[in-house]
């Protein structure tokens, strides 16, 4: 069982580490420069897994946003 | 051109900012009672589970295939929960496992621990691996996510298992 307000507390880290991968994931996608050392298929990996991170990334930032939007206007003090 | 060193300095920073989406989500289920809410966070704790598994891929199929493991033991990236206990000191600190062998155990914490600290732990994987009990001695202890600025994990240790 967990307080409406610890909950919402672990919500917004949840979020703020979400909005803070994003960057980190997009930094190299498009830049060809930093796959060029690498085999087209090693490139192609590594593209498609930073684009899966910063797709489901974003994904997670709205499903958080809602849960804490819910859950503050939830009339409920445990969850 | 981007050496390997980079390729690796940079994936090990997403491989570190997954490992606290998935210390974050499961430090919440173990909390939660509502079962609407335990639903939608286990489909986010699993999407990062599996993305540190795309991450751990890459590591072994691109950036570390030319360096065979040359350690005494393999290890397994099993995360999970790590209650410690300091020889001497009173309370338990928390911690997290990145990964354990039959030698040893590297934790992530945000509480410090002294190198040389005799340690009781106890660990139990988010996975469902059968818990571990163990005594061992910490090795090295490194500062980390200073560049994430993301506060909750401060320190990586190393432990290696009494014998």
């Amino acid at each position: 069982m967990i307080k409406k307000d610890e909950l919402i507390t672990l919500l917004r880290k949840g979020l703020d580490m979400e909005e803070k991968g994003i960057p980190i994931y997009a930094r190299h996608i498009d830049k060809i420069i930093f796959l060029s050392g690498l085999s087209q298929e090693d490139q192609e990996k590594i593209k498609s897994t930073l684009m899966t991170l910063k797709q489901d990334s974003e994904g997670h930032k709205i499903i958080f946003q809602e849960l804490i939007n819910k859950i503050t206007e939830s009339t409920r003090n445990v969850f | 051109m981007f050496s390997k060193d980079d390729y690796k300095e940079y994936f090990q920073q997403i491989a570190g900012v997954e490992r606290l989406m998935i210390y974050n989500v499961q430090d919440l289920l173990i909390l939660l009672d509502d079962q609407e809410l335990k639903y939608t966070l286990r489909n986010v704790a699993s999407d990062e589970s599996r993305h540190y598994g795309y991450i751990k891929e890459i590591f072994d199929s691109i950036l570390f295939q030319d360096e065979a493991e040359k350690r005494r033991f393999i290890r397994i990236h099993s995360l999970g929960r790590v209650k410690i206990k300091i020889k001497g000191k009173d309370g338990f600190i928390e911690a997290y496992c990145v990964n354990i062998s039959p030698g040893g155990i590297c934790i992530e914490s945000n509480q410090k621990i002294n190198p040389q600290d005799t340690l009781e732990l106890w660990v139990d994987f988010f996975n469902g691996r059968e818990p571990g009990h163990h005594f061992g001695t910490l090795l090295w202890r490194a500062e980390i996510g200073a560049d994430l600025q993301i506060e909750s994990i401060r320190y990586q240790a190393g432990v290696r298992f009494n014998a």
